[in-house]
């Protein structure tokens, strides 16, 4: 535990008043109030605190909940958990409030994992993400659509229950293109929505090429800073060298490899495998040529291990004029830079946003919340596909679960246990 | 007097309830007020329909008499949803009213120790919170170690034609008047429930020649699995059926209804009793559909030897004299003549809150309700819980423990969970919505789910027992014999192999004898076949499906919360939930009538959602 200004101990669950009596000597408190009181263990004042009550269900887990501020000295701190945990108190364990929170009925599960998100994010647009479906960004949509879902599935059920009495028959090819319908607005969510791992743990680049084809300076360059050795010495980086930057609000994790040529130099050997690691767990791979020279042996070489990843070829010192046999080699797939005179390097950034699918903005969600959506849609297209409509309700209901999976109505403990142990404190 | 079982009533319920227990046990009394009404049928002389045709088949399997009867009695027999899937289809007839409660009166006075009283029971008399006997209305005491109360709509039964209000159980029938007195006593929450039949009209002065023509299927269907031809649910061609005939209000039927209204019990506000959406009085689909230019009517015989004819749609509690003003603007009508004019009826319920999923009640060991009395309406409702009842009651007298019927089994076991766990506020009636079980809980395999349950407790004989077994060894056979069967042809796509039952699911059973391959010879061993192997698939799915935990249940509902104010909630919810203060989203979801969609804007509007 780190010294700090201030140190909140977070306490949840039915003996909240409890311990406000035992330990502040605070009777009956207002909830929603801050008490100024002191900290007692037995009868000795431990530290001058401030307090603050939740009266069930108007807390963050929906229990009632004391929040005293301590000052942020951790031996204060230290003495009054561990007379709280002799009293009976327990740990928290990762993300044991939200889940409360949740199980409380507090939060929607997506909600719940947003919080998660919330605490971890990196970039403002991260936090602007997490805080949106913290508010609901995504249920909405959800919910909106379970609606609709419910009227159609209304006149199904009047037509199986009641087709012989008096009501009109149902249309089944109408029903069918309502569901269709529905489908559709499915489908255009679902392409909004992108993998928030990208937005959460962030992208990685690397930069590789052959020695002196200007990966430093394209790193240097992108980072906006000079943190890479530059100079005309093929081999200057030997081992990587690695950063962070934001590219339009996403995290990226920037790697210089070291130049991969054949080398008797055990150290640059050993850079030149781990360059070619680093390209295989990349999400892009940058590889820089030198545009303005014919292409060489260690050229084709690289080109060979990276074009079946995901590869952007760079043509650097296009202010040296391109090779026109260079340049017919990789036809329209290279981009044509110049560092020495920033020339492309935006549509560079732009061109990786794209291949990524990050160039438009959506919602970022977690992997099982897109899994579940495209089930859902799933179960909605084949539902509409079918003719006998007592077929076509359980292909309704197995879509609607989906997505109440997603808004936690329907779940089940391990899922739970997995989303809410991704928390690394407390919260 | 002694029996071990009391049964009090004996309509549908009862006479279900009076048969089980018979099975079980050395004696059954049966009580009714008036032996020549015993099964009557006081509105529609109609036996089945959609969800209501299982729980009759499964009391055919269960050893009721209910399939059997209809099958006797009936006179014209449909199957209803056949352009739908086999899941959803379901057997109804027309019975000849009269011969219905003949046949039923006849086999209990068959059942010897069966023993029929013709008194009204006025006290349930208890020891300890047990039951011990009950005591009639001429004074004479009967103990018994079990009851079965199914008043039906009699107990305080009040009568309302117009503004005219009368004391009636049934038309006519002298209500119950005493048994409420046993029920406050104890402190049993009561409420009051309504529904109504329209008047029965003279045959002889309809004009059927312009009318459309309803008549009965060919083959037609039968409830039971052991009438004739046994071993089959469907008669053998030819089957002799009489016609309905279908006709329609008009503008000016409506104008009359309009113009009347305020001289109709329930929109006078002289009825207090809350009545069934689901048959809904022609005042009130005329109110309630404004735009609607005509609505349908059945005119269904009420039998062979009697004038009497249903207007199915026509239930009214109009004034008689504007009633028949009323019936006369319609086609066919212009001369009708009414036997017995339309009435609504209101009548005391006790809050099936009140009981176990067995049927007994809560408070007192050894007492079960059963029928309209728990606010069901429908016969078949009504004869499926008499049928648990009574099985129940019987094991209680002997000392056994009561069964429970699980929902995944049965509808039976369905709506007796239902009514005691979940609140009703008008009428139950059973549809199969209300099943999360739809594809696997079906009409068609009653056997398959209830036999061997029926064969342990001993409610079939044994060549009714070795019958159905026979069948579902030969289900067995087959199913298993097409799947083993491979064959190559073209389905669409390019000739290649498939199992017969890739076939039979595909194309239909009859498909196979293109290929050379026989289908089974029995009528049921065919069907049945067939649907399993045409639903397999879904009712795997269906199954994964019900294994999923719901969340949210247990989130709590403060008593006060303001409903009027939740966005997005029907007028029908906010008024349901106001009077009932469900106090979890648990029991708010179990509300007959709130649906998903009103619990998320319960859920929203406490920000625990969106």
């Amino acid at each position: 535990m780190l010294k700090s200004a201030i140190s909140v101990v977070r306490l949840s669950g039915p003996n909240c008043l409890d311990i406000a009596s035992r330990f502040l000597h605070l009777e009956n408190p207002k909830p929603r109030y801050a008490y100024h009181r002191a900290f007692y263990i037995k009868d000795n004042m431990l530290d001058d605190v401030v307090a603050i009550y939740y009266k069930t269900p108007y807390s963050y887990t929906g229990e009632d909940m004391l929040e005293i501020f301590f000052h942020g000295n951790p031996l204060i701190v230290e003495k009054a958990v561990e007379a709280l945990v002799e009293y009976g108190c327990s740990f928290a364990s990762p993300g044991e409030f939200t889940k409360r929170a949740f199980l409380n009925g507090k939060m929607t599960l997506d909600e719940a994992s947003s919080v998660e998100l919330l605490i971890n994010a990196t970039t403002e647009k991260a936090i602007e993400n997490a805080l949106g479906i913290l508010k609901g960004k995504f249920s909405n949509f959800i919910e909106e659509l379970r609606k609709d879902f419910i009227k159609i599935i209304a006149n199904i059920e009047a037509d199986i229950e009641f087709g012989y009495e008096d009501i009109e028959p149902l249309n089944i090819d109408e029903i069918k293109k309502e569901l269709e319908d529905l489908a559709k607005r499915l489908e255009s969510f679902y392409s909004k929505l992108r993998e928030q791992s990208f937005l959460y743990d962030g992208i990685k680049i690397a930069i590789v090429g052959k020695p002196n084809v200007g990966k430093s300076s394209l790193f240097n360059a992108l980072l906006q800073k000079r943190r890479s050795i530059v100079s005309d010495i093929p081999g200057t980086t030997r081992d990587y060298v690695e950063d962070r930057l934001e590219l339009n609000g996403f995290p990226v994790k920037l790697i210089d490899t070291a130049g991969i040529r054949k080398t008797d130099d055990p150290i640059e050997k050993e850079g030149i495998d781990i360059a070619l690691e680093h390209m295989k767990e990349a999400h892009v791979v940058l590889f820089v040529v030198d545009g303005s020279n014919e292409l060489d042996e260690e050229d084709y070489f690289i080109y060979d291990i990276v074009k079946s990843l995901n590869t952007f070829v760079v043509l650097n010192k296009s202010d040296l004029g391109i090779n026109t046999k260079t340049l017919d080699f990789f036809k329209n797939d290279a981009i044509i830079i110049s560092i020495r005179n920033q020339e492309n390097l935006e549509c560079l950034k732009n061109k990786i946003l794209n291949m990524m699918d990050l160039a438009e903005d959506g919602i970022y969600v977690s992997k099982r919340n897109r899994f579940l959506i495209a089930k859902a849609l799933g179960s909605l297209r084949e539902a509409a596909l079918q003719d006998k409509t007592e077929i076509m309700m359980l292909y309704i209901r197995e879509a609607l679960d989906y997505l109440e999976e997603i808004l936690g109505l329907i779940t089940d403990e391990n899922v739970l246990d997995e989303i809410f142990s991704t928390f690394c404190i407390g919260k | 007097m002694k029996f071990d079982v009391v049964i009090v009533g004996a309509g549908h319920a009862g006479i279900e309830a009076a048969i089980a227990a018979s099975k079980l046990c050395n004696s059954v009394g049966l009580f009714t007020i008036n032996i020549d009404n015993i099964g009557q049928m006081s509105c529609n002389p109609a036996i089945g329909g959609i969800a209501k045709s299982i729980v009759v088949r499964e009391i055919d399997i269960l050893g009721g008499e209910m399939a059997k009867a209809i099958d006797v009695t009936g006179i014209q027999f449909k199957m209803l949803n056949r352009r739908k899937g086999e899941a959803v289809w379901a057997p109804r007839a027309q019975a000849d009213k009269l011969k219905y409660k003949e046949y039923m009166k006849k086999t209990l006075m068959g059942i010897p120790n069966i023993y029929l009283i013709q008194d009204e029971v006025i006290d349930v008399l208890v020891r300890n919170d047990e039951v011990v006997g009950v005591k009639t209305k001429l004074g004479i005491k009967y103990e018994c170690k079990a009851a079965v109360v199914t008043t039906g709509t009699f107990l305080n039964g009040k009568i309302f034609i117009g503004d005219k209000v009368f004391s009636g159980g049934r038309a006519w029938e002298p209500a119950s008047t005493n048994l409420d007195e046993f029920y406050k006593r104890y402190g049993f929450a009561m409420k009051r429930f309504k529904t109504g039949t329209p008047a029965r009209l003279d045959k002889r002065t309809i004009n059927f020649d312009e009318l459309e023509k309803a008549p009965g299927d060919e083959p037609a269907p039968k409830f039971s699995l052991f009438s004739e031809p046994r071993g089959s649910y469907w008669f053998n061609p030819g089957k002799k059926q009489i016609d309905c005939y279908i006709t329609y209000t008009n503008p000016k039927t409506h104008e009359i209804i309009r113009k009347n209204l305020h001289r109709t019990a329930l929109y006078g506000g002289l009825i207090k009793g809350v009545g069934p959406r689901y048959c809904p009085s022609i005042e009130d689909k005329v109110v309630k559909f404004e735009s609607k230019a005509q609505h349908q009517i059945f005119l269904e015989p009420e039998g062979e030897d009697t004038i009497e004819v249903y207007p199915n749609g026509l239930s009214t509690s109009l004034p008689e004299d504007i009633q028949q003003e009323m019936y006369r603007t319609i086609k066919g009508l212009e001369n009708v003549v009414l036997i017995r004019p339309a009435y609504a009826i209101e009548y005391d319920i006790v809050d099936p809150l009140e009981l176990y999923p067995t049927l007994e009640t809560k408070k007192i060991k050894g007492l079960f309700h059963a029928g309209n009395f728990n606010g069901t309406t429908g016969y078949e409702e009504a004869a499926g819980q008499g049928i648990l009842a009574g099985i129940n009651a019987g094991l209680r007298a002997i000392g056994k423990e009561p069964i429970i019927l699980p929902r995944s089994l049965s509808y039976i076991g369905l709506m007796a969970e239902d009514l005691t766990t979940k609140e009703i506020v008008e009428p139950y009636r059973l549809f199969t919505s209300r099943s999360e079980y739809r594809l696997s809980v079906r009409q068609d395999n009653a056997p398959e789910r209830l036999l061997e349950l029926s064969h342990n407790l001993g409610l079939l004989n044994k060549e009714d027992y070795s019958l159905a077994k026979e069948l579902l060894n030969g289900v067995k056979y087959y199913v298993d014999y097409y799947k083993s069967q491979k064959t190559i042809v073209n389905l669409g796509e390019n000739p290649k192999p498939y199992t017969l039952a890739q076939i039979i699911a595909i194309e239909g059973i009859e498909k196979i004898k293109e290929f050379g391959f026989d289908t089974p010879q029995n009528p049921y061993i065919k069907d049945e076949t067939e649907i399993i192997l045409k639903y397999e698939y879904y009712i795997e799915k269906e199954k994964k499906l019900n294994e999923k935990l719901r969340m949210f249940e247990h989130v709590k509902l403060p008593p006060d919360m303001d409903y009027e104010n939740v966005k997005g909630l029907t007028k029908e919810a906010i008024e349901k939930l106001k009077k009932l203060k469900p106090a979890t989203i648990a029991q708010a979801k179990n509300i007959d009538g709130i649906t998903p969609a009103s619990i998320s804007a319960i859920l929203i509007h406490m920000g625990i959602l969106g």
